[in-house]
């Protein structure tokens, strides 16, 4: 499963962003489309050169990431912790799974005053509106890989006599690998997300605060500016992962065929 | 047999809150000074506070003042007492605040809106036919926020008139953008301020006069608000703090280029827009009356949970 | 008759069993004891009850719950078409991937909130643009486990299937839906919550009618009692539309199985 929707020196990809860019620009620039907000690319291009020199946009991405990368090891960790745990236990999955389908879908965005109550405007209530939601996809996902091959697995542990933490090391996290690296994928996305909307709202740094300060001082050019540093960020992350997970799945494969 | 998962439960649930704790906040350096934090929003109404920062008249009354800027108001009275001294806030966001039960007060006052000086308009397109509030049943309004001070004098403006709140469609929409959706038909009016009610107007859209004065002349516009606790506990630094507003607006008076660059500093609006901001009628002070127009207003809407004593709604300086 | 029986006990044994609402329940009823008196950010859950009630005599808490439950559904339902075509196409198509692949990832990171005031101003504040800006957040969950699943696909089957000159359809129903179908449904299930809170989420920014207008509205006014209560309705709209799928997903997996781990 190492999709690689990145792969390097993809021009098609490329020609395919020239257009949609230069579609853009000249819709604005012959005038069919014509809006205070809506800058042309080139005058974002150039908000964006503005941003790089004063420094402005690095410390505002870099505040982003470090946001995005502490909430989303948090995520992981917990809800890896919880999926393993749920996905090998019929018991406890009777006993919590009805309350995790009903705090999985309540926004992140509603708890912003009880965080803001907790721990005012800081990095606090930021790692809070980013962990409660991007725990889930994690979760549901290590979950459903644990209970995918379980049973035959829990043979295989059994014939060799392993003990329970060895099950769980050597057989059902590689086995589940997959499926918890799809998780990790979409929960890292919904970190960025979520750590834009917290700065939007809740915490005053980053390039979530950039987009509503840039905007407040009149300055669409450098606001949409910040939104590509956003997508730029998000590509960034994800291939990042992607290639880590290439770089380790051969591993985690292998070991995943021995064990079946 | 379910020991053990037990025993991962647990351990998940300890390393949660392990992670929750380690991200405590560092602690404020102690001096001499009296150290006060005060959050506001970086529009143009805030500058006494900026100037009183950048020309160190805080320090000179004996405060030592960390200015947060942040997103919006209407979270704010949440945050008095814990994280902030004082706070910006608007009549109906305290109002509203002090009715749901938070202890929180009007402590200092920051500006007035006037016959002679108006900072809000309501604007149309030229080519709407809207006349006057009776052209408004039915029509969308764009307000910065649904509920805040500006939508709340719009609504009273229109019931005052003759016009059913009710019949209103309110959207939110930031102040930059609402020329563009006035432009596009998204919305028949808007709720704007100055510094945007030039370029709106500018643009060939035409105003509908300041809702604001159906709740009256020299009516209490943004203010700031702390926790009633701390307040009643520390009525000394809250003069200190009206003090060195007052003295800012002086050095304003005396200063205004070097002001104009200071508006340009913190709220980082384009230079051709720092020129033309007008500023408004500033006063420190405040009194429960100010704040007894409001809650008439906000009970004749209807927008009251519970009833509130305006005489509770200040503390202020001795 | 038998027939019958057999879907019975499949609604049954598909859906989380209530007992699994235990921890909430004891977290409220804790909740409910320490918390006596009333409070501006922590009410006791009896209060929301009150507030919950208030809500619905006012009247208009049925048509937001309408407008918010259409916005949610016509998104997924959009995200489920759209993500499970273009991830087919580029799981299958390598030139597909490499096309649209960029493009996809760019707009796959820029997140809601930053999108809605541009499609507030080319759309307009109605319906349409929630649908839209739901159904852009819907998607990559879908498309993503989509495009997996496809790719997975052996592609000596796709040979042997034009070598036996098998017609489109017959390919999509023997080869790629089996393969993609579970997969789908997973993405399906990330999908779900998510549609829903990205639709709360434009009814906050937008304050468009729906439940996360009232939600903003009430914060604003300082009543968490009534934000709690609708949370709680929030909840329970999750968890029914949740064991709705579960059951839609029971019955799809019988007629195609998932494959094994192993083949990926």
């Amino acid at each position: 499963m190492p999709s690689r929707l990145l792969p390097r020196l993809n021009l098609p990809g490329l020609l395919t962003l020239v257009i949609v860019v230069l579609a853009w620009e000249l819709a604005i620039r012959g005038g069919s489309v014509q809006y205070e907000y809506l800058p042309a690319p080139s005058a974002i291009a150039v908000g964006m050169a503005e941003l790089i020199r004063s420094g402005q946009l690095a410390a505002d991405t870099l505040h982003t990431l470090r946001s995005v990368l502490l909430g989303w090891t948090a995520a992981m960790v917990i809800g890896v912790t919880l999926g393993l745990w749920l996905g090998s236990s019929p018991l406890v999955r009777r006993y919590s799974l009805a309350t995790i389908e009903m705090l999985r879908p309540m926004p992140g965005i509603a708890f912003v005053p009880v965080a803001l109550l907790l721990f005012g405007f800081s990095l606090e209530t930021e790692l809070m509106v980013i962990i409660l939601p991007a725990l889930w996809p994690v979760l549901i996902n290590t979950m459903g890989g644990v209970m995918g091959i379980h049973a035959r697995l829990f043979e295989v542990g059994r014939t060799f006599r392993l003990p329970r933490g060895e099950i769980i090391r050597k057989l059902l996290l590689p086995a589940a690998l997959p499926a918890i690296l799809v998780g990790a994928r979409i929960s890292m996305t919904l970190a960025l997300v979520l750590a834009v909307v917290a700065e939007m709202v809740g915490n005053p740094n980053g390039l979530g605060y950039a987009i509503v300060r840039e905007q407040q001082a009149l300055q669409p050019e450098k606001m949409f500016a910040d939104v590509v540093a956003i997508g730029v960020l998000g590509i960034v992350l994800n291939s990042a992962l992607v290639s880590a997970v290439a770089a380790f799945f051969p591993a985690a494969s292998g070991r995943l065929r021995e064990a079946g | 047999m379910y020991r053990r998962q037990i025993a991962i439960g647990a351990l998940a649930a300890f390393a949660a809150a392990a992670l929750a704790v380690s991200f405590t906040t560092t602690a404020v350096a102690q001096k001499k000074l009296t150290p006060v934090r005060a959050a506001y929003v970086p529009v143009a109404t805030w500058l006494p506070a900026w100037v009183a920062k950048d020309k160190g008249l805080f320090e000179k009354h004996g405060l030592d003042v960390t200015l947060t800027p942040t997103q919006n108001l209407s979270l704010l009275p949440g945050t008095v007492g814990k994280q902030f001294e004082f706070a910006a806030s608007t009549p109906p966001d305290l109002i509203k605040a002090a009715a749901g039960g938070l202890d929180v007060v009007a402590t200092a006052g920051q500006a007035l809106e006037t016959k002679h000086n108006q900072a809000m308009q309501l604007i149309v397109r030229k080519d709407s036919g809207i006349k006057g509030p009776q052209d408004l049943k039915g029509k969308a309004i764009a307000a910065p926020t649904l509920g805040a001070v500006m939508h709340v004098a719009t609504l009273y403006w229109l019931k005052k008139n003759g016009v059913d709140p009710n019949s209103i469609r309110g959207v939110e929409v930031p102040f930059p953008n609402m020329g563009d959706q006035l432009k596009a038909g998204n919305v028949d009016a808007v709720e704007a301020l100055v510094p945007f009610t030039f370029v709106l107007l500018a643009q060939g859209n035409v105003s509908l006069g300041d809702p604001m004065m159906a709740v009256g002349d020299e009516v209490l516009f943004p203010f700031w608000i702390s926790s009633g606790a701390w307040a009643r506990a520390n009525r000394p630094v809250i003069k200190t703090w009206i003090d060195s507003l007052t003295e800012a607006k002086a050095w304003m008076d005396a200063n205004p280029k070097e002001t104009r660059d200071i508006l340009a500093k913190y709220s980082r609006l384009p230079p051709a827009v720092v020129q033309k901001v007008p500023f408004p009628t500033y006063s420190f002070t405040i009194k429960p009356e100010q704040l007894g127009v409001w809650v008439d207003v906000l009970n004749e809407l209807g927008q009251l949970s519970a009833p509130v004593d305006k005489a509770k709604l200040v503390v202020t300086a001795p | 008759m038998r027939r019958l029986f057999d879907n019975l006990r499949l609604l049954r044994t598909s859906l989380p069993p209530i007992r699994g609402l235990l921890p909430l329940v004891l977290l409220l009823v804790i909740w409910q004891m320490l918390q006596s008196g009333p409070s501006p950010y922590f009410p006791a859950p009896d209060q929301w009850w009150m507030a919950g009630l208030r809500l619905f005599h006012r009247n208009d808490l049925i048509g937001a719950f309408e407008a918010t439950t259409l916005t949610f559904l016509g998104g997924l339902l959009l995200a489920i078409l759209i993500g499970t075509a273009v991830g087919i196409l580029i799981g299958v198509s390598a030139f597909a991937a490499c096309a649209l692949g960029p493009l996809l990832e760019f707009m796959r990171a820029i997140p809601p909130p930053a999108t809605v005031p541009v499609f507030v101003l080319l759309i307009g504040y109605n319906e349409t643009m929630k649908l839209t800006v739901v159904t852009l957040s819907a998607l990559w969950p879908i498309l993503l486990n989509t495009t997996a699943a496809a790719r997975g696909i052996d592609p000596l089957l796709l040979d042997v299937a034009r070598s036996f000159r098998l017609t489109t359809w017959d390919r999509i129903r023997r080869i790629i839906a089996p393969a993609v179908i579970p997969a789908l449904l997973l993405g399906i299930r990330v999908a779900l919550p998510l549609a829903i809170v990205v639709a709360l989420l434009v009814e906050m920014l937008t304050s468009l009618p729906g439940i996360g207008a009232m939600m903003i509205r009430s914060q604003r006014n300082f009543q968490s009692a009534e934000v709690y209560a609708l949370l709680v309705l929030v909840g329970l709209f999750g968890f029914v539309v949740n064991d709705v799928f579960a059951v839609i997903e029971s019955i799809i997996l019988r007629r195609w199985p998932p494959r094994t781990a192993t083949t990926s």
